[in-house]
């Protein structure tokens, strides 16, 4: 009898004789201000396709660096069929570890052959390669994962799912006993994923064990046989896949429950006076879009990665020029010529990436925050009320410490996103475009921005444009969304009708 | 079971070890701050007990500082582009370039001083200008621009003074830079006040935020309404104007004018004081207090060296070498300080842990 606890899933290995292809226990990586992985546990055994899911950012990809030997861990152990993991890339291979990238490393000019040739050695014959053992082998090879490809054929003429199979043959060519694949059906169509699935399977009864990495739910549920879950770097999950559904496995992703409870939001808004009226707006890679937006209002402005929506956003700020349409601010004619106009007239425009966009890491907080200290040149800086002041933003924000002396680069991630935010939701701007202003923090630190972001629209009036890719924030945020696809609006969704279901469906080119 | 933590890392179990790093990065990130200052006085005691007659006297003091007051002018004329991310190579040909201009209207055209010495800060001036519209309009990087207009200011200098050299100008050129006040000579003088007030503004008005930004990333500075090209263009101007203050100084000093470039020398003392002084104060980035004290430590290192009986070749030996070790002391300090929020971080993990662990207990 087992004594159980509320984190029991974490060890939940019965077999104890059997030897664990990798046991990777209370591994942690911290990059800079970042925490990649905080305690994350994996166990897989020999003879199993073990399914690793989690959002981006959940740390998928630094545990496969780590379990690669790519990079070191700051803490935890790592074993592989029972010996401690030791040294770097090279070492693994040796030791019979393989990891399949999306960058498959093969010479894509040399034939299936010289692939599988050149990574271990080429059979000789008199000190000269033996040609003919040398295409033995690499049919030898194909024919154990019933593969059925003219190993004679130059690679990179090979379609995408054999060339990942050629990858795999390598592998197994030298001698590999497990083999880890990052994303290998992200560009495959459905016939190469069975393909290469059914050749994963025979692999899998072949006693190696596979290691799949994946985002696409359909994977898991139709090969896996075990599912272990990351979510801001621990493994909240690890689960028989055959007892598990989608529903299930997205519910572990993300870390919601089904329902999103929409948070409380401002009251009908259709009283309040107009902030932005954008008519007919075209610029080089979107329009012509029309949409108003009130004071008091959160609106979504969403749609895949290269829907446009991001070019509105910058053409609203004077960022991007616009081939047509027009502007009103507050009722009256806008046309700003640059950010400068923008920000004069009263906007704020809080960038995607806070790293390249938003924030002088090397900075202050307080140099940060109060960057445009006034127009005036020659009012000299209060530096001790601009201090108190930025703590009081830091507060508010729940930026932790709280210290506005430290250079940004010195806070997390999550912190560094509510100082930019708090740069511009503390100004006392009339509209703010926010660009994914979620974007790489984790849940607390989002609720927190979600909460600030509210808070200054329901008292401040404050108009809020959320430009996002990311549909879950639009449901939780906004009180009404748009959503772009190539360039233009293709629908708009009411608070109550709002639902990530039916937001993605519009940004992918569903019919509603 | 071993933990495959790296030794220099910090490992879970042993708090012991993270309490040390940390408690080692706080002293080291002290004696960043001040340990150019205590070096300083360390240099200060060492010579002075060493030779007392010779180095612990006004005269060698006031000498010192003298002597390296253009070092310390031309310091900030390289300190502004620097904090706004460039670099102008050009500042040593400039003070130059001044150095001839001031000698050349007073001495062969007999012009008074005071108007001399403002047409030379204005031909300064007006070079700055150039180096910031060639890097902000043309688009060329700083580097090959301010290395191409040095080498046509040397040129230039040379068509200015019709190839010769001026031996002895004015003695009213001397007076404004020799004369003493207070014991200090006036060259010191302008130093101090030129320091002051550029460290003031840099400190105290928006303007020195602004060009702390366009320096730590122009796209967020534009997105905040700054706009890059204008403190761009400025800080090269002014510090055109500052390397023309630096060589109407020389031009005191020295009395005379190389038609070859008198000041050329200076670029390397220039950039060490530059780069030890940005170590100290606000480490890894220029600061006046910085430059101050930098420019000090070398010259009575050098002066102090030389009165020990060191051959006088010493000197750009010293300052090269202070200005690979101000760099390199420099991202030393910076990966300590990312290894110190490293520990920081897991240590906020370990708390983490403890209150989940916690919370389940509770729970059960």
């Amino acid at each position: 009898m087992q004594f159980t606890t509320a984190d029991s899933s974490k060890r939940t290995d019965s077999d104890p004789d059997a030897v664990l292809a990798i046991d990777a226990m209370q591994l942690r990586k911290v990059y800079g201000p970042t925490t990649a992985l905080a305690g994350a546990n994996l166990q897989v055994r020999a003879g199993e396709i073990h399914g690793l899911l989690g959002e981006n950012g959940a740390g998928k990809s630094t545990l496969v660096r780590i379990l690669a030997g790519a990079d070191q861990p700051d803490g935890g152990t790592l074993r592989f069929f029972g010996e401690d993991a030791s040294g770097g890339p090279a070492d693994r291979r040796k030791d019979g570890l393989a990891f399949i990238h999306q960058d498959l490393g093969l010479f894509e000019g040399f034939s299936v052959t010289e692939n599988i040739a050149l990574s271990c050695v080429f059979p000789r014959r008199g000190g000269l390669i033996d040609h003919k053992a040398t295409v033995e082998r690499a049919r030898q090879v194909t024919a154990r994962i019933g593969f059925d490809l003219d190993v004679t054929k130059v690679v990179g003429e090979l379609p995408l799912a054999d060339q990942t199979l050629v990858a795999v043959c390598r592998a197994l060519a030298e001698g590999a006993r497990l083999i880890v694949l990052d994303e290998p059906t992200a560009y495959l169509e459905a016939r190469q994923v069975r393909k290469l699935f059914a050749l994963l399977t025979r692999l899998r009864d072949d006693g190696v064990a596979c290691v799949l990495i994946t985002h696409r739910i359909e994977d898991v549920l139709h090969i896996c046989d075990r599912v272990t879950v990351l979510r801001d770097g621990r493994d909240v999950a690890r689960r028989e896949a055959s007892e598990l559904s989608e529903a299930d496995l997205i519910r572990m992703i993300t870390g919601r429950s089904d329902s999103p409870s929409p948070a409380a939001r401002s009251d009908s808004a259709s009283a309040l006076p107009s902030r932005l009226g954008v008519e007919e707006l075209s610029g080089p890679s979107f329009g012509p879009v029309s949409f108003t937006l009130q004071a008091g209002e959160i609106l979504g402005l969403c749609g895949l990665e290269d829907a446009g929506q991001f070019a509105v956003g910058r053409a609203v700020v004077g960022d991007l020029p616009t081939t047509g349409g027009q502007l009103t601010f507050r009722g009256r004619p806008y046309r700003p010529r640059n950010v400068r106009d923008a920000l004069n007239a009263g906007l704020g425009f809080v960038p995607a990436s806070r790293a390249a966009d938003g924030l002088a890491s090397s900075l202050t907080v307080t140099d940060n925050i109060l960057m445009d200290a006034g127009s005036s040149w020659w009012r000299p800086l209060r530096r001790r009320t601009d201090d108190a002041s930025c703590r009081r933003l830091m507060d508010t924000f729940r930026v932790s410490p709280a210290h506005p002396e430290r250079e940004v680069s010195t806070f997390s991630g999550g912190n560094q996103q509510k100082i930019l935010l708090a740069k511009w939701l503390g100004a006392g701007r009339q509209l703010v475009v926010l660009n994914q202003p979620t974007a790489g923090v984790d849940i607390g630190a989002k609720t927190d921005i979600h909460d600030e972001i509210r808070q200054d629209c329901r008292h401040n009036e404050t108009a809020a444009l959320v430009i996002s890719t990311d549909f879950q924030e639009i449901v939780d945020l906004c009180d009404r969304a748009l959503v772009m696809r190539r360039g233009r609006i293709v629908g708009e969704l009411k608070r109550d009708e709002l639902h990530t279901d039916l937001l993605a469906e519009m940004a992918y080119g569903g019919t509603v | 079971m071993t933990a495959v933590a790296r030794p220099d890392t910090t490992s879970t179990p042993d708090g012991r070890k993270v309490r040390r790093t940390v408690a080692h990065s706080i002293a080291s990130a002290h004696l960043g701050r001040f340990g150019l200052l205590a070096l300083l006085v360390l240099v200060i005691i060492i010579f002075s007990v060493l030779k007392p007659t010779e180095f612990a006297t006004w005269a060698n003091f006031t000498q010192t500082a003298d002597q390296q007051a253009s070092v310390m002018i031309g310091g900030l004329a390289v300190m502004l582009p620097l904090l706004t991310a460039e670099i102008d190579l050009s500042v040593a040909a400039n003070i130059s370039f001044a150095n001839i201009v001031l000698s050349v209207l007073t001495t062969n055209d007999h012009m008074s001083v005071g108007l001399g010495v403002v047409l030379a800060i204005v031909a300064s001036t007006a070079v700055g200008l150039g180096n910031g519209l060639i890097v902000d309009r043309l688009q060329v990087t700083s580097f090959v621009a301010t290395l191409g207009t040095g080498t046509l200011l040397g040129g230039l200098g040379l068509a200015v003074a019709h190839s010769m050299d001026i031996l002895t100008v004015p003695s009213s050129v001397t007076t404004i830079v020799r004369t003493k006040v207070w014991g200090l000579p006036l060259s010191v003088v302008y130093a101090v006040v030129a320091m002051a007030i550029v460290g003031m503004v840099l400190r105290y008005l928006p303007v020195g935020r602004k060009i702390r930004a366009v320096g730590a990333n122009p796209r967020a500075a534009v997105l905040t309404g700054i706009r890059p090209s204008l403190y761009r263009v400025a800080s090269f101007t002014v510090g055109g104007a500052l390397a023309g203050i630096a060589g109407v100084v020389i031009t005191g000093q020295l009395g005379s004018a190389t038609a070859a470039g008198s000041a050329d020398t200076l670029l390397l003392p220039i950039f060490a004081a530059v780069f030890l002084g940005s170590t100290a104060f606000t480490p890894g980035r220029p600061n006046v207090l910085g430059l101050f004290v930098a420019a000090l430590f070398l010259a009575f290192v050098s002066s102090g060296l030389v009165m020990m009986g060191a051959p006088a070749w010493e000197s750009p030996l010293i300052n090269g070498a202070a200005l690979i070790t101000a760099v390199a002391l420099s991202s030393w300090a910076l990966r300590l300080r990312a290894r110190r929020f490293r520990a920081e971080q897991l240590k906020q993990i370990d708390r983490d842990d403890q209150d989940q662990v916690g919370e389940a207990a509770a729970a059960v």
